[in-house]
């Protein structure tokens, strides 16, 4: 179970009973999973939209949406899993609502793996903050899979099955996100020059 | 699960974002360790995935919170729909009497049909059969 650089450890128990108590009614539980959990949760929506306020928005309507169906949440994914799952379902909701491109994934995937792997892969020659304004010049896509995988570190089962893709697209979408980053440097490079 | 590996000298390049992530189960990790110590490819490898996982998790820290009133938002959004499903509650409950009430009035309207005289139309229906008067019999008497 990834617990990522945000959310504090738990057991499978306490978030189980989490859950009971919210599907219960007890609003202190959902401040508690709120607490727990917000930092995690803004942080994922911000790689769908820059917009902190409608980020902000789709996180309230995540809590509601928790509210109404803690009584689902059987276990069978770790509660963080569970909890993104549900976000993203909201940001797409809403992104559709307010008629916001939502990245066209196949297409996304079509370009990038197009691309040749440079042979002199220098990345870690590279300093951290340009890495950093690099990593915000990627699609929301390729954000969205790498903050998955290496800041809330779930498996890639895990990432499969919020994303609703095959593992192996998974794979090749990380794949695809660093070729992404490395070719965004390229481009910072020959501007530069 | 464990992830294959036929070779030991094959590049293992795929398993290095599972084995940053510590994602990988203890004999592939342990595999995957012995082969970085042998080949240059594959360190090279990692450390551009580890270029990847640190700007990553520097663009993340550096994000910023949503706002400390967020909740308040939420409760009012929860409230609200509570009052919505209320109201919408006592909607159907007050129609559902109503149409109690209503269907409950249903057989008195039609008895209370019955009982009415039928207007006599000459031509399109028979007269109204007539109520034979009670005989005062007494006055005979």
């Amino acid at each position: 179970m990834g617990m990522g650089m945000y959310a504090q450890p738990v057991t499978a128990v306490d978030e189980r009973q989490i859950t009971r108590r919210i599907a219960a009614g007890d609003r202190e539980a959902l401040g508690e999973l709120y607490a727990r959990y917000q930092r995690a949760l803004f942080n994922y929506l911000l790689q769908l939209t820059p917009d902190y306020g409608l980020a902000e928005e789709i996180l309230q309507d995540t809590l509601v949406a928790v509210w109404k169906s803690a009584h689902r949440f059987e276990g069978r994914s770790s509660l963080q899993t569970w909890l993104i799952g549900i976000a993203r379902r909201q940001a797409h909701n809403t992104l559709r609502q307010h008629k916001l491109p939502i990245a066209d994934e196949t297409e996304m995937e079509r370009l990038v793996a197009t691309e040749p792997e440079p042979e002199a892969f220098t990345l870690a020659s590279i300093v951290r903050d340009e890495l950093a304004e690099a990593f915000r010049q990627l699609a929301p896509l390729h954000r969205e899979a790498l903050v998955l995988i290496f800041v809330h570190e779930l498996s890639y089962q895990e990432t499969a099955t919020i994303l609703d893709v095959p593992v192996g697209t998974v794979k090749s979408r990380i794949c695809n996100a660093r070729r992404a980053l490395r070719a965004v440097l390229d481009a910072r490079e020959e501007a530069r020059q | 699960m464990m992830p294959r590996m036929s070779q030991k000298n094959q590049h293992i390049s795929d398993l290095l974002p599972a084995y940053l992530n510590g994602r990988l189960d203890a004999a592939s990790a342990e595999r995957v360790r012995e082969h970085l110590e042998t080949c240059g490819d594959c360190r090279h490898e990692l450390s551009a995935w580890e270029a990847v996982i640190n700007a990553t998790r520097l663009a993340s820290a550096s994000m910023s919170a949503p706002s400390p009133m967020l909740m308040n938002a939420v409760w009012a959004k929860i409230d609200a729909q509570d009052k919505a499903i209320a109201q919408q509650k006592s909607i159907k409950r007050v129609a559902y009497h109503l149409w109690l009430v209503f269907t409950r009035q249903i057989p008195l309207i039609h008895k209370d049909r019955a009982r009415k005289p039928r207007t006599f139309m000459p031509g399109r229906n028979r007269p109204p059969p007539q109520r034979k008067q009670p005989t005062d019999n007494s006055s005979q008497w």
